[in-house]
């Protein structure tokens, strides 16, 4: 099983069963695989994946508004021996209701509130220590005003990673999409974000939705102003370790892809090397 | 009212027009943020039913491709605009609904084979399953999963299945009457299964009205194998049992 890069950036994408094969006889384009899914039963080609990539835990083990049950917590570190990443993560989401009834079937991000803040808080410590591996914390943009924040999404991270000392996975597309609909200039609205806690950086694509009359993410190529903003992310990030194109969806293709990894090498100055072998 | 309760106001009107057309409104969004939330709403369920649409018409779409519709271009019509002002999203009720709307969408003629509306109703029972995420509280006596369905086809689906996804033909060799039960787990995993007519006789029967020895009566099955039969419907999702 390979290792996870440690002298440089580890520029990688998200695994989708689908472009295996692609994946497979153009991997050194690509340097790790994030795992949004658990490999199906009959994904023939999973186990050459696990041996050619170094995998990152990136399911929904569930949401850390609500305590995990001994089932999502069992699950949670059976796929981190599986995968065996440096770190596994999670999301500031809360997406179901308490008792399960209605459920958004979709990232929602939680009340910016000193109760929610215990919540995480303890929630995470509690992942953490049951799968025995650093826990990363990626943002989720809300894209209307609830009435009832205490605080800002910035502090209630920054208070976040204080209190846990978990990794801060920023995701520039979400960060994005928040300025542009508060109508707030991109650099100023992350600068008040804990950039000196990010681990991994998620890049991606946006789109515009007839719903929501504007852009939202896609699994399309990054965009310039994202790639930019993530380069100066970066040039922040004193721990910073990989960045990954967040593109998982059954309708991409092989070009986009490899199009979108290589742009992002690009633009961070990464270029592809071959791979150690632990 | 804790900050959690207040989160699953939040929740449940984005998930059911029915909240959002409540006064006063229980979630604690603005007049200046209705529309935007109104907006995120529709987009979620348009997304979640086209999501669920492709994977569960996943064989159809090899000719809908070439000859005419997909089963997930119903979201962009005028019909799902509709619904979309009226759904409970993840509820059995506006699962069926949007799979009929998928039906009607692919029964458009020339169909490519005689097995073509036995392929549709096998799809439109698995969508019900990959659709439904609402649950249902303990029932009193055995009852049907919310989702559940039992079908019995002309064809043998099991192994017309495979050859479609490897494009062979469908011959009529493959003629077999066929009974499959569809049911979802409350960890919302799939199963479909072929169920012989005791099986059935006992999914059936457990309607919400009778107990273990009135199923026993009503198909003729001995207490003890109606018991062991409703357990294993139980661990696959396809019947509720009294807790």
């Amino acid at each position: 099983m390979p290792s996870f890069i440690a002298e440089r950036l580890s520029v990688g994408t998200f695994y989708n069963p689908h472009l295996a094969e692609a994946l497979l006889s153009e991997g050194a384009a690509v340097d790790h695989l994030s795992m949004a899914d658990p490999p199906a039963g009959d994904d023939a080609l999973f186990p050459s994946i696990r041996e050619q990539f170094p995998l990152l835990l990136h399911d929904y083990l569930g949401q850390l508004a609500d305590p995990l049950s001994d089932h999502a917590l069992e699950r949670a570190r059976n796929l981190q021996q599986l995968y065996r990443g440096p770190w596994i993560a999670e999301h500031f989401q809360c997406l179901h209701t308490e008792d399960s009834k209605y459920t958004l079937d979709y990232v929602f991000p939680p009340l910016y509130t000193e109760e929610f803040l215990r919540r995480f808080v303890a929630n995470a410590r509690r992942l953490a220590a049951f799968v025995g591996a650093p826990l990363v914390m990626e943002n989720i943009p809300g894209f209307f005003s609830v009435e009832h924040a205490q605080m800002s999404e910035a502090e209630f991270l920054q208070r976040f990673f204080k209190e846990t000392g978990c990794g801060f996975l920023i995701d520039v597309p979400h960060l994005w999409l928040a300025a542009h609909y508060q109508r707030r200039n991109p650099r100023e609205c992350i600068g008040e974000f804990p950039l000196d806690k990010v681990v991994e950086i998620h890049v991606g694509g946006v789109e515009d939705d007839r719903d929501l009359g504007g852009p939202w993410v896609a699994p399309t190529r990054p965009t310039s102003e994202i790639l930019e903003l993530g380069v100066w992310i970066a040039e922040r990030a004193p721990r910073l370790r990989s960045v990954t194109v967040d593109q998982f969806s059954p309708a991409l293709t092989a070009d986009v892809m490899f199009e979108s990894v290589e742009m992002t090498r690009e633009a961070f100055g990464v270029s592809s090397a071959a791979r150690k072998t632990a | 009212m804790s900050d959690r309760a207040v989160q699953d106001e939040v929740i449940r009107y984005l998930t059911d027009a029915s909240a959002r057309a409540e006064e006063p409104r229980l979630a604690p969004i603005s007049m200046d943020e209705v529309a935007r939330a109104a907006r995120f709403a529709h987009f979620l369920a348009r997304r979640y039913y086209r999501d669920r649409l492709a994977r569960s018409f996943r064989y159809s779409r090899r000719f809908g491709k070439q000859d005419g519709g997909v089963a997930e271009e119903v979201v962009d019509g005028a019909e799902f605009d509709q619904f979309l002002t009226e759904c409970a999203m993840g509820s059995s009720d506006s699962a069926r609904r949007v799979g009929g709307m998928a039906l009607k969408h692919l029964k458009a003629p020339p169909p490519p084979g005689a097995w073509w509306p036995d392929l549709l109703d096998y799809e439109y029972a698995y969508f019900l399953q990959a659709a439904t995420a609402e649950r249902r509280a303990s029932p009193d006596r055995p009852s049907q999963g919310l989702s559940a369905v039992c079908r019995r086809f002309a064809w043998a689906l099991p192994e017309m299945l495979p050859r479609l996804r490897t494009g062979e033909a469908i011959g009529d060799d493959l003629r077999r009457e066929t009974t499959l039960l569809f049911s979802r787990t409350h960890a919302a995993r799939i199963y479909v299964v072929e169920v012989e007519p005791p099986v059935e006789g006992v999914f059936h029967a457990a309607d919400g009205r009778r107990n273990v020895e009135e199923i026993a009566t009503a198909t003729g099955i001995p207490d003890e194998q109606v018991h062991l039969m409703l357990r294993s419907l139980a661990d696959i999702g396809a019947v509720q049992l009294p807790a």
